[in-house]
């Protein structure tokens, strides 16, 4: 009996010690994957800060870039269209009875001389930012309907509360959607949506063309988009049919204090 | 004491009637291997349920399948196997299908030997349920190290349910391993003191089904590791 007794303590003895390495074994990994899930995360997190470093720094060399291309079209293209006009006007004013011919270029060119100015201040970053995105988006409306034969509309239906800093970047998602509508679909009109969406603002850009087939190929403007939009926390979609194309932009609203 | 004895005498009922109604009460939808390891809990808790009842039942019992209740206890653990080595095999490593026939073949051999070299067929079938336990073991092992290596995995492993799931099948297969190899020879000398030894088997199980019903409350459930 005694004997019986020794061996079920052995056997008992094993099977918790047996245990008890079972435990360690199931404690060791869930440290080690812990720690190792931990580095992995901080790693990800690492490779998106930098990724996104690096996209913040792409939209400020491109928005350098925009404001260098329209300080130069208003001071150097803009000068020298206001000198032609001012010297056709000279020469208009020297005729007794200028032709017809002269007075179409003189207003022609006023014509460019006005929507070239529109164009680089939409271009500079510097302007922009004096205006909010809501003042600029009108603008940009204005000047797409002023120089094209399609029709703008700006619906606002919330207000978005976004810092101005953003709000520049904001602007060039939905004048490169605008841009395209324009360039590719062949539509009449074009209408940009300003909704709430919880606690998010949702924008929507909208137009009645022919819209794209391939959706896996994305052209440059498609990417810079996705870009914009991935640095300021949000997302973007494209719908696209027969009937039009819409772009579905959600972001995250925040005030100039979260910012800072 | 008695009563304490009482209470570690139904755990192995207990144990898989918890993690049955844990596995069947969650809103979710069970995933491939969850479902079996649902189908491996509801095997323990109608195996054992049907194990006590036929050892409470009055002697003499004429019925053959009455005579003793080994038989449900081998069931049990045949079917548990197969379930578990399934579930390994084929959806936690991926291995591809003639791995497991192989295994099948293999499982089938050993156990047909050890029948014919010791076990029999009227006992508890000790080396085979031994043998069971390496394997399970082994795989368990070797399923913790394939995680350890990958260092691609979206999800903290220790938040997935099948995790907690292996984990418990590990701890019960790893602790009885002794209680299975040496029931033979405990049973040949004295069964008075068995109950010792099943007492802490149904111990091992009871852990085993709280490993199980804590992996259904993980917040990654659907999580399939691969």
């Amino acid at each position: 009996m005694q004997k019986l007794s020794n061996d079920i303590v052995v056997i008992l003895g094993a099977s918790v010690f047996l245990l008890l390495i079972t435990l360690f074994i199931v404690v060791l990994l869930m440290a080690y994957k812990r720690r190792d899930y931990k580095h992995l995360k901080e790693k990800r997190l690492l490779e998106e800060d930098f990724n996104s470093q690096l996209l913040r720094s792409q939209i400020e060399v491109q928005e350098q870039t925009f404001s260098q291309i329209g300080k130069e079209l208003h001071d150097n293209v803009g000068q020298l269209l206001s000198t032609s006009r001012m010297l056709i006007g000279l020469a208009e004013r020297s005729l007794p009875k200028p032709p017809d011919t002269l007075l179409t270029a003189n207003a022609t060119l006023g014509k460019a001389i006005n929507e070239l100015r529109s164009l680089s201040k939409s271009l500079d970053k510097d302007w922009l930012s004096q205006f909010n995105l809501l003042e600029n988006l009108k603008a940009e409306v204005i000047r797409v309907n002023t120089g094209s034969a399609i029709s703008a509309h700006l619906h606002i239906h919330a207000e978005p509360a976004i810092p101005s800093t953003k709000q520049i970047i904001l602007f060039r998602i939905i004048q490169e959607a605008v841009q395209n509508a324009l360039k590719h679909s062949h539509c009449k009109v074009v209408d940009i949506y300003f909704y709430k969406k919880g606690a998010d603002a949702q924008i929507t850009i909208a137009d009645d063309g022919t819209g794209f087939k391939n959706k896996e190929n994305k052209g440059m403007g498609l990417k810079n988009m996705q870009y914009r939009t991935r640095l300021l926390g949000g997302t973007i979609e494209y719908t696209s049919s027969e009937k039009g194309t819409s772009v579905v932009i959600v972001i995250p609203q925040t005030s100039e204090n979260d910012e800072n | 004491m008695k009563f304490l004895s009482q209470i570690l005498n139904i755990l192995d009922t207990v144990g898989p009637a918890v993690a049955v109604v844990f596995l069947l009460r969650n809103k979710k939808v069970l995933s491939k291997e969850m479902q079996l390891i649902l189908i491996f809990c509801l095997i323990q808790l109608i195996c054992n349920c049907t194990a006590s009842i036929i050892e409470r039942l009055p002697v003499p019992r004429k019925f053959i399948l009455l005579q003793n209740n080994y038989w449900v206890y081998k069931l049990n653990a045949t079917a548990s196997f197969l379930i578990i080595l399934t579930l390994f095999l084929k959806y936690l490593l991926h291995c591809r299908p003639q791995v497991m026939y192989a295994a099948l073949i293999s499982y089938a051999a050993v156990s047909i030997l050890l029948i014919i070299n010791g076990d029999g067929i009227s006992q508890f079938s000790s080396g085979s349920s031994a043998f069971e336990s390496i394997v399970i073991v082994a795989l368990s092992l070797y399923f913790f190290y394939s995680k350890l290596i990958n260092t691609h995995e979206e999800v903290s492993i220790p938040e997935t349910s099948i995790f907690w799931c292996v984990v418990g099948i590990f701890t019960y297969y790893a602790g009885a391993f002794f209680i299975f190899i040496s029931y033979k020879y405990v049973i040949d000398t004295s069964s008075s003191t068995l109950g010792a030894l099943w007492r802490f088997h149904n111990i091992l199980l009871f852990i085993c089904s709280l490993y199980i019903s804590y992996g259904i409350l993980c917040k990654n459930y659907r999580t399939i590791l691969s």
